[in-house]
């Protein structure tokens, strides 16, 4: 059969990072980007992009750690090289702190991230609210830079990128033959996924170039992420609201508690707020489809629900749904040949 | 009482401050001046990354532990504080890296977090594999010296931009006190053979993206003369120049290339930082700092000087310590005159 035309839907980092995957698995594929959204106004460039992963209850923990682990070691050799500052990805180091014991001790990723070990007394004291802390180094993703990155290494490889709004991946059928979904939030309406919802997050982006470290409550309400640029403050977690509106009152209490954890954040400069809405789900959606409409089929392979943890999971998951769109492949063309006989 | 500094940079102005916040309710005619050729940003001073750490060993020196710790718990209890955006204040976390192991710093127990390096961290860094972390203070001189000046300025202390050619001066003007915080040159007052410049050069770039120091050590070729890259708070500062007896401020460009090489050789993703300035300066090189009384005869008089200088690569992290050593001098010069009560209660 012909080079197999595969659309990826989303061009946040989970649409970006399964296309840049596809391209590699699969070279003679034609691959195109479709999203009605790209950098700056995805999602993801509203986070701060850390790599401390979210926990998915659906989703055993061993398949989440190796997931985590791929995409921390590819980030690791991206921030270890000349590309390090094109691609925004920078190791940091800083603070977990609790204010009662946390659940777990070790966390299923303490033994990924880099020079994990309980905090010491002397490091405690700069905290005197909390009573436990974890010492780490991570890596961060700063956006709009890596998801430029991303496009620039996607067309540099022939994908093309379409600013498009597809309302029903249907729609599709005729022009591909395989359609990978990576929607995010918008797979609520393009596939109408009830068990999908979203997780508001507004977070304060600063200029506060002194914070060096981050520190981050281990509630996951409050965090302070230093970028290249900018210092993300933290945060919120609403369910169920669509608001993209920012709120000058939870502004206010994310600066105040913010403050709290580290006071030279007063100094800080130049505040921009931002809301963004987490694809939250039990589980990441990560499985194939077939679509049949009168006869006529359309294989699909989602890639969405990565909630609050989508930048530490992105390359494992990413890699994941190429091998989906590897097996969609398998079955097109056993199925081509077996129309030839 | 007029007490006169000479020398405006970090030991000078500290100094100052500490002698000024201590004595002056105690002595009511404290008469306090600066006098010096260079104010900040032309310091020797101004030209260092700033971070706090000291060399790797002390060689028994365990006075000047004691005043890096001081330094260190001082600048630590500010932190918190709304001055420390202004003193240009803030806490960094690094790595220091071996090519081979060595033995355990005496400050490891005053910075937080001390450890060694994990194997996949030493990934990081070819051609190194041992190496700790931890995480220190930064301390920025083009905001620290300010800060000091107008805290001095606020207490009514006056400067005068003068190069003193001689104590002497000092007291035919009427000066009790001179304070000697003249740094490399202080030669030019009183010969002190042990006193030799320790050349430094440095590249000060854009690359925000740096959120850690990184010190590498090569054993052989001694402190400060292999690759270290310092993030500021605007600007990240590549260094690994010490030269010995070199009194050259001028920048070389064979120590450009040195620095340069070096520095993208550690760090990759340097090559696409944007140079904004280079800068030379001599560290103020001694096998210990002198920090002592002297008597000086002046006609039928006796006066008195406090050296505080030869810090080298460390002024930085000790000052504060050497601040108040010098402040306790002070102390028992106003003991001798009678002009003071000592600070504690009689028993």
């Amino acid at each position: 059969m012909a080079a197999p035309k595969v659309a990826v839907v989303g061009a946040g980092v989970i649409g970006l990072s399964t296309a840049l995957c596809i391209t590699e698995t699969c070279p003679s594929c034609s691959v195109t980007v479709l999203s009605d959204q790209f950098s700056p106004n995805t999602t993801s460039d509203v986070a701060a992009g850390m790599l401390i992963p979210h926990t998915y209850p659906g989703t055993p923990i061993r398949m989440q750690k190796q997931w985590f682990k791929e995409t921390f070691t590819f980030l690791f050799a991206i921030s270890n090289s000349a590309e390090a500052s094109e691609a925004g990805i920078h190791l940091v180091s800083g603070w977990q702190v609790f204010k009662n014991a946390p659940k777990e001790e070790l966390p299923f990723w303490s033994d990924v991230v880099l020079g994990f070990r309980p905090m010491s007394e002397a490091e405690l004291q700069k905290f005197p609210q909390y009573r436990f802390g974890q010492a780490f180094t991570t890596l961060k993703c700063d956006c709009p830079p890596y998801l430029l990155w991303l496009e620039k290494r996607l067309k540099a490889t022939g994908v093309q990128m379409y600013t498009r709004k597809v309302a029903d991946l249907w729609e599709l059928h005729s022009e591909y033959n395989i359609v990978v979904n990576c929607a995010g939030i918008g797979a609520h309406r393009l596939v109408g996924d009830k068990k999908l919802f979203p997780i508001r997050g507004q977070v304060l982006k600063v200029h506060a170039p002194w914070v060096k470290n981050f520190i981050r409550d281990g509630d996951g309400l409050t965090y302070i992420y230093p970028g290249i640029h900018r210092v993300t403050l933290g945060g919120t977690r609403e369910k169920e609201s669509w608001s993209l509106a920012p709120d000058p009152g939870t502004t206010k209490d994310i600066f105040d508690r913010c403050c709290s954890l580290e006071p030279s954040l007063w100094g800080a400069q130049d505040i921009k707020v931002k809301v963004g809405l987490r694809p939250s789900r039990q589980s990441v959606r990560l499985q194939r489809e077939v679509l049949n409409q009168g006869g006529l089929k359309l294989l699909v392979v989602h890639n969405y629900g990565h909630g609050a943890g989508g930048f530490s999971v992105h390359r494992g998951t990413a890699k994941e749904a190429a091998h989906l769109v590897g097996e969609c492949i398998a079955s097109l063309q056993g199925s081509s040949s077996r129309a030839k006989l | 009482m007029r007490v006169a500094i000479i020398g405006a940079g970090v030991i000078g102005l500290s100094t100052a401050l500490c002698i000024h916040e201590q004595y002056h309710s105690l002595v009511p005619s404290l008469e306090m001046e600066v006098y010096a050729d260079r104010y900040t940003p032309c310091t020797t001073s101004d030209g260092a990354a700033g971070l706090w750490q000291p060399y790797l060993s002390d060689h028994g020196n365990l006075q000047e532990t004691l005043w890096n710790k001081e330094t260190f718990d001082y600048l630590l209890g500010h932190l918190g504080s709304p001055a420390a955006k202004e003193m240009g204040l803030f806490l960094i976390s690094g790595y220091n890296l071996f090519t081979q192991p060595v033995p355990e710093p005496p400050w490891k127990n005053i910075v937080l977090g001390f450890r060694n390096l994990t194997p996949k961290e030493l990934e990081l860094f070819p051609g190194y594999s041992y190496g700790w972390f931890n995480t220190a203070l930064l301390l920025e001189c083009r905001s620290y010296l300010p800060w000091l000046t107008n805290r001095l300025t606020q207490r009514g202390v006056k400067f005068f931009h003068k190069k003193v050619e001689s104590f002497q001066e000092m007291f035919a003007q009427g000066v009790d006190v001179v304070i000697n915080c003249t740094g490399v040159r202080a030669g030019e007052l009183q010969p002190d053979p042990e006193l030799q410049p320790g050349r430094g050069q440095v590249i000060k770039v854009l690359a925000p993206w740096v959120k850690h120091f990184i010190i590498t050590h090569d054993m052989e070729s001694g402190i400060y003369n292999s690759p270290y890259i310092i993030p500021g708070s605007e600007f990240t500062v590549l260094g690994g120049i010490c030269q010995h007896g070199n009194w050259n401020e001028e920048n070389s460009a064979q120590d450009h290339k040195t620095i340069w090489e070096n520095c993208c050789r550690l760090l990759p993703a340097l090559q696409e930082a944007k140079i904004i300035q280079e800068w030379s300066g001599l560290r103020p090189a001694r096998p210990w700092v002198r920090l002592e009384r002297e008597t000086v005869r002046h006609g039928h008089f006796q006066a008195e000087v406090i050296h505080n200088y030869g810090h080298g690569g460390f002024g930085i992290t000790i000052h504060w310590g050497c601040a108040m050593a010098a402040s306790r001098l002070f102390g028992s010069i106003l003991q001798e005159k009678k002009l003071a009560r000592p600070p504690q209660p009689r028993l």
